[in-house]
């Protein structure tokens, strides 16, 4: 027993020795191979670099291999390892293929540095370059025109020349994105190089012809001649190429039709614009997000207005590929929709905010929802909105005013619902939202939104007393908005109640002025001038008998602040302080201020560019450079190197020129071709006129059917309106109507018809200084006759606007105190030269 | 990679400034999701940059190109890596390094995107085998014998000739997706459903397959594989196509959903309560909805608190719930499955909030960390309903051409909640 006890325990200690060694075994090996740890092999690499010598020196391919990966290792935590570069080029000629793939990678690397070790490995490449696998050529022809040395290019270019007609596809491809390396390297061969370009052009399987694309747009992008003959094969052979190549060709045909086609007049198109349009529309359903875009970007470039809406589903599909390229997709929507937002409200939905959006994407999804409201998607987008003003992210909410903003200003209907939810958000907690909200509140009333709401249980005179109370009581700090408030007052003004209230507002602003922030300081100044100027310039007329005995009082208050502004820390503060007294002097001051009007114009002008933070932001977005769509400078917003903008049509009709046959098919020479038939699924045309205005938030939009009922009142008539509803309002406003309109109207009709077209100053001319509200209307009706060509939809709104405007300025108060509106009026006309009403693209 | 180990692998010379700027951004954004995919670095570079798992790919571009294809390259790369490595993580892309730079030395040539798709790269890089490494590294016994690697140039570059296998199948899988907002009420905020179909081949030879859909009408944008021939689509509402071999994605596409009935598989109606500024209770009842009489499986609710909750109480009734704090306090509920005869599923959340710090109402917002992700205030729900189609879309037939050997098909079908949310 006890033997059998000992043999076993033997046999057992045996076996432990022997699992001992073999798991010590184990651990050597794994130790060599750098298997003790995962991924120490990479960590611990540059500590061994010793060993690299002898190990590339040896005959073993696994040791070489080990030597090259330590090599790459190190090279990729970013250490120098070029002394081994005369051991590795050695290996150049490797019998592994995977030992060649390192050393190539490695060669790359270093062979600017070591041109004259790098030579050495040329003669292989040269040899490959016979190799009967078409893997080996193409991979040897790829390697030898990286190296970046330019001695050897006339070897690489000799090369080119020979595998550009090589019979596999995927060599000649290689041979082509060579040809593109030889020009970075060395601009000096591109004549060379053009001659080969032409030949691979003739290229014929669909793997290279993207790559010949590329060479082509490399060398020469602009030999469009050479480009003729293989346009209407191209077309055809757009769907079967390599996703790459897809992208990469229709860059190019774009280009090429840009300068080659006249510009879509209606529905008639060249046929072989035609023709392109009609092979690039599939493009739209690849997987390839890139492929849709340059899709995308082909038809807002090349197609005419009809087509245009086929893009905007294939962009709603793209903003859920994820969170990156959602970004890039919203960034060329925003875009696109500041030209034709009409076609994006089937999509509405896809543009609310989901709970778990980064911020650049809500921010982009709000600001493009301000752009495309329209009165079918208006209730439920308010709906949803609404919801966005609670929210505990700041930036959501804050958007939402804009984008409320928006729909008021577009869509009557809606007008109501908006106010009602801004005013809301005017009790929010947070300075900004209910910055924001007060902002949209003032804007809204300014250009006169507001002033027909059908139920009017709160005047217009109400909700300005409402907002001035929000003025007290710590709640509202957001400087710009009290700003806006003040300026409120100061074009509320010249109503009769206007002025005491004003006064008012100055004597209170005037308490609480050295905590105001800069903007709400200028306007007080302003308010406190405008004041002062409307009791001098006016002796006698209501307003001046109201102002009458408070005259005193508002020059102490009026020197005050002027006094307290001198000092100010702020420049513009004090700027401005200068300026106003020097045109509405202080007693003892010298006077000018039969120049006030203008001045004030003009410094109002200043102050509201600076003030207005939500126009400011919208005016950003007008004035926004149109990158071409899909491009990256669209996306970061600024002209990238190499970026080049695409041409504009040409001014004549190009000649026609042979552009090849179809392959298989007939030829499509000639003739016109009913678009129509270009798209499956055409939808219902909107005009850009329209859209060009809404843009971003809080844009000023127009109104989507400015019909008889509402006589639409923008820009310039602002506060007029006001007026007009207060004087409606109430039977006593005669006494407020007449007041001496002469003399302080002189300047400001006469910067009107500056600013206003030819329309305008017709009107000027005919209208006498006094003109009743009823002829006003008289005119707004024939204005509407004469543009009968474009329907009420259409009408750009500056043509409503100015019509009103015109006649109804002489019955304003003598202040010559342009509001908000007439300055927008002025700046939305320079931001869009495109407001003719006709269609037209852009770049 | 958040820790800031930045694997500069294909680092070369020009990239490594642009790196650390970049590094140090990522570091400033309150979270990797907040960060701009697209962000504009210094020196006249822009970092484009996506994340996949615990990984952020970054390609930094100095001039003019197409922002997407920079994304869709990154998403190749991904893709590629996936399929060579398998879990990508910091540790293996560190213990594959090598095979990724020969990878990415084939993908891209100078800067421009070459050759993406799997099954060619599959032709010039060897795919590393386990049983290979496996050898390779424990015998030390010499090193794995090469194919000659070869490309196929031919006019269906997705598939080599001379494929053999001895059973022949064609599995369908179609997988629909609903992304909806669901308001507190139950009502529809937004609803959209997509789907993929995909497709995994095992066939002999170069077959032509014909996919015949019950209502291809209702698929409207449909987005097709390079095999997919678009053209017969668009004529006949077929998808005809020679398959590549294994695993791929035939098509994805989109219901119109305007004029279909807005159907949710599971019915989730929220009720949030204040008892005071500081105590809030969050109540989520789940009922079966719509769901063809199948089973709702795999119901997973993420309901993110803000920053400053503490004193979590969750009870449920049904299921079984988790309150984790990594970053921010969320609480997680996970139900098996539900049936239309389960009533009553429930969750209550309590918590507390700390009142805002003493800095004022306006400094918290505006500083990142708690502000930026201070709670969504919405459930993020997923699901599961095998056997369904929402959308009622079915395979009709497949057809096979050109071979004519037996083959085994099959077809599945899934509907999945995308992004499902539900407000509070």
């Amino acid at each position: 027993m006890a033997e059998y006890l000992s043999k076993a325990m033997a046999l057992a200690q045996d076996a432990a020795k022997l699992s001992m060694r073999f798991s010590e075994g184990l651990v050597d090996n794994a130790l060599e191979f750098g298997l003790d740890t995962p991924g120490s092999f990479y960590d611990n690499a540059e500590y061994k670099l010793a060993l690299v010598r002898k190990e590339l020196g040896s005959g073993s391919d696994k040791d070489k291999l080990v030597a090259m990966k330590r090599l790459l290792a190190a090279v990729a935590k970013g250490h120098d390892a070029s002394e081994h570069f005369a051991d590795v080029v050695k290996n150049v000629a490797s019998g592994n293929l995977e030992v060649r793939r390192l050393v190539y990678i490695y060669l790359l690397r270093y062979a600017e540095q070591e041109q004259d070790l790098a030579l050495l490995s040329v003669n292989t490449f040269q040899r490959d370059l016979g190799d009967s696998n078409q893997v080996i050529r193409a991979m040897a022809l790829r390697v030898m025109s990286s190296i970046r040395v330019p001695v050897i290019s006339p070897i690489v270019v000799l090369a080119v020349r020979k595998l550009a007609l090589d019979r596999s596809p995927h060599v000649r491809k290689t041979a082509a994105l060579a040809v593109t390396k030889l020009v970075r390297l060395d601009a000096g061969l591109r004549e060379e190089l053009v001659g080969i370009v032409e030949t691979m052009l003739r290229e014929n399987s669909p793997l290279a012809v993207g790559s010949v694309i590329r060479a082509f747009c490399a060398v020469c992008p602009t030999r469009y001649d050479m480009v003729h003959g293989q346009f209407r094969r191209w077309c055809v052979m757009l769907a079967d190429l390599d996703e790459w190549g897809q992208v990469e060709l229709v860059k190019l045909l774009v280009a090429y039709a840009r300068t080659q086609f006249a510009k879509p007049v209606g529905d008639s198109l060249d046929a072989d614009h035609a023709l392109l349009l009609r092979s690039i529309q599939p493009l739209m359903q690849s997987r390839n997000s890139a492929v849709v875009m340059s899709a995308v970007s082909a038809f807002c470039h090349l197609a005419p207005q009809t087509l245009l809406p086929v893009v905007a589903r294939p962009l709603a599909r793209l903003l859920k590929a994820g969170r990156e390229s959602a970004y890039v997709v919203l960034t060329n929507i925003q875009q696109i929709a500041r030209h034709s937002p009409a076609m994006f409200s089937p999509y509405v939905r896809s543009f609310y905010v989901a709970a778990g959006d980064p911020p650049f994407t809500r921010r982009l999804k709000l600001q493009i929802l301000a752009a495309i409201v329209s009165p079918k998607t208006v209730n439920m987008m308010v709906v949803e909105v609404a919801g966005y003003t609670q929210s505990l992210l700041t930036d959501i909410a804050v958007g939402a005013a804009g984008v409320l903003l928006a729909c008021a200003r577009s869509v009557r209907e809606s007008v109501m619902d908006c106010f009602s939810s801004l005013l809301l958000m005017l009790d929010d907690g947070r300075p900004e939202v209910s910055g924001a909200a007060m902002q949209a509140v003032c804007g809204l009333l300014l250009d006169g939104t507001v002033r027909d709401l059908q139920d009017r249980t709160m005047t217009l005179y109400d909700i300005v007393c409402f907002l001035v109370r929000k003025m007290d009581g710590g709640k509202l700090t957001d400087d710009g908005a009290r700003a806006c408030v003040v300026g409120l007052v100061c074009a509320f003004m010249r109503s009769k109640f206007g002025s005491l209230h004003a006064l008012e507002v100055l004597r209170r602003g005037a308490r609480s002025f050295k905590e105001e922030g800069a903007q709400a300081k200028m306007q007080l100044l302003e308010l406190s001038a405008c004041l002062m100027l409307a009791h001098r310039a006016q002796e006698e007329g209501p307003l001046a008998r109201m102002l009458e005995e408070y005259s005193e009082k508002m020059s102490d208050i009026h020197a005050y602040l002027f006094t307290l502004a001198r000092y100010d820390v702020d420049f513009d503060v004090r700027d401005r302080a200068r300026m106003l007294r020097a045109l509405c002097p202080l007693p003892g001051d010298e006077a000018h201020s039969e120049q006030m009007p203008r001045v004030l114009e003009i410094a109002n002008e200043l102050m509201a560019a600076s003030g207005d933070n939500l126009g400011q932001a919208n005016r950003r977005l007008d004035q926004k450079t149109a990158f071409t769509i899909g491009s990256l400078s669209l996306t970061v917003d600024r002209p990238m190197s190499e970026y080049a903008a695409l041409p504009e049509w040409p001014t004549v009709k190009p000649p026609s020129v042979d552009r090849g046959t179809l392959p298989g098919t007939r030829n499509v020479g000639g003739g016109k071709v009913d678009v129509t038939s270009v798209t499956m699924t055409q939808q219902p045309n909107y005009p850009m006129s329209r859209a060009i205005n809404i843009a971003g938030i809080s844009g000023r939009a127009q109104p989507y059917s400015s019909g008889p009922e509402y006589s639409t009142p923008r820009s310039a008539a602002d506060h007029d309106d006001l007026d007009a509803f207060l004087n409606s309002a109430d039977d006593s406003s005669e006494r407020v109507v007449h007041v001496n309109p002469r003399t302080a109207f002189v300047f400001q009709q006469s910067e009107e018809s500056s600013e206003s077209d030819i329309s305008s100053s017709e009107s000027e001319s005919e209208s006498s200084g006094l003109e009743s509200s009823a002829s006003s209307e008289e005119r707004q009706s024939t204005e509407e006759e004469d543009s009968g060509e474009s329907s009420d939809d259409e009408r750009s709104p500056f043509t409503g606007a100015k019509s009103d405007s015109q006649p109804s300025l002489p019955s304003g108060p003598s202040v010559a105190y342009t509001g908000f509106g007439g300055r927008r009026g002025s700046e939305d006309e320079q931001a869009h030269p495109l407001m003719d009403g006709t269609s037209q693209h852009w770049q | 990679m958040r820790q800031g180990t930045v694997l500069g692998l294909y680092c070369f010379a020009l990239i490594g400034e642009s790196l650390q700027t970049f590094a140090k951004y990522l570091r400033s954004v309150p979270s990797l999701h907040e960060a701009e995919p697209v962000w504009s670095a210094p020196q006249d570079t822009v970092c484009i940059h996506i994340q996949r798992g615990e990984l952020v790919y970054l390609g930094i571009v100095s001039q003019e190109v197409p922002a997407l294809e920079v994304l869709e390259l990154l998403e190749g790369v991904v893709l590629a890596l996936v399929e060579y490595i398998g879990h990508l993580s910091e540790l293996t892309i560190k213990e594959n390094f090598a095979t990724v730079y020969q990878l990415l030395s084939e993908m891209v040539d100078s800067g421009s995107a070459v050759t993406t798709d799997t099954s060619v790269l599959r032709g010039l890089v060897p795919v590393p085998s386990l049983v290979d490494r496996v050898i390779e590294n424990v015998s030390g016994i010499g090193i794995r014998t090469e194919k000659r690697p070869d490309v196929n140039t031919s006019s269906t570059p997705w598939r080599s000739q001379g494929i053999r296998h001895t059973n022949n199948e064609f599995f369908v899988d179609i997988v629909e997706r609903i992304d909806a907002t669901v308001g507190a009420d139950g009502s529809v905020v937004s609803y959209d459903v997509s789907g993929d179909i995909s497709c995994k081949s095992r066939l002999t030879g170069m077959p032509e397959l014909l996919l015949v859909m019950n209502r291809a009408d209702a698929m409207d944008d449909v987005a097709f594989h390079p095999c997919v021939r678009t053209s017969k689509w668009h004529a006949e509402r077929v998808m005809g196509f020679v398959p590549p071999d294994g695993q791929f994605k035939l098509a994805s596409f989109h219901i119109a959903t305007d004029a279909a009935p807005r159907l949710l598989p599971l019915q989730l109606r929220a009720a949030v309560s204040r008892q005071s500024d500081q105590s809030h209770t969050i109540e989520i009842s789940a009922d079966a909805g719509q769901s063809g009489n199948k089973l709702v499986e795999k119901i997973q609710v993420r309901v993110p608190l803000p920053a400053q909750a503490y004193n979590i109480r969750v009870q449920c009734r049904a299921g079984t719930h988790a309150v984790s704090n990594v970053r921010l306090p969320q609480v997680e509920w996970s139900l098996k499955s539900l049936s239309p005869a389960d009533r009553g599923a429930r969750l209550t959340i309590q918590y507390q909030v700390r009142a805002p710090s003493a800095a004022g109402t306006g400094a918290p917002q505006l500083s990142p960390s708690p502000g930026s992700s201070q709670s969504a205030l919405a459930a993020f729900v997923d699901f599961e309903v095998a056997g369904y189609s929402v959308s009622s879309i079915k395979v009709d037939s497949l057809k096979m051409l050109v071979e004519s050997y037996k083959l085994f098909k099959g077809v599945r079908y899934v509907t999945k909640a995308g992004s499902f949310q539900l407000r509070f």
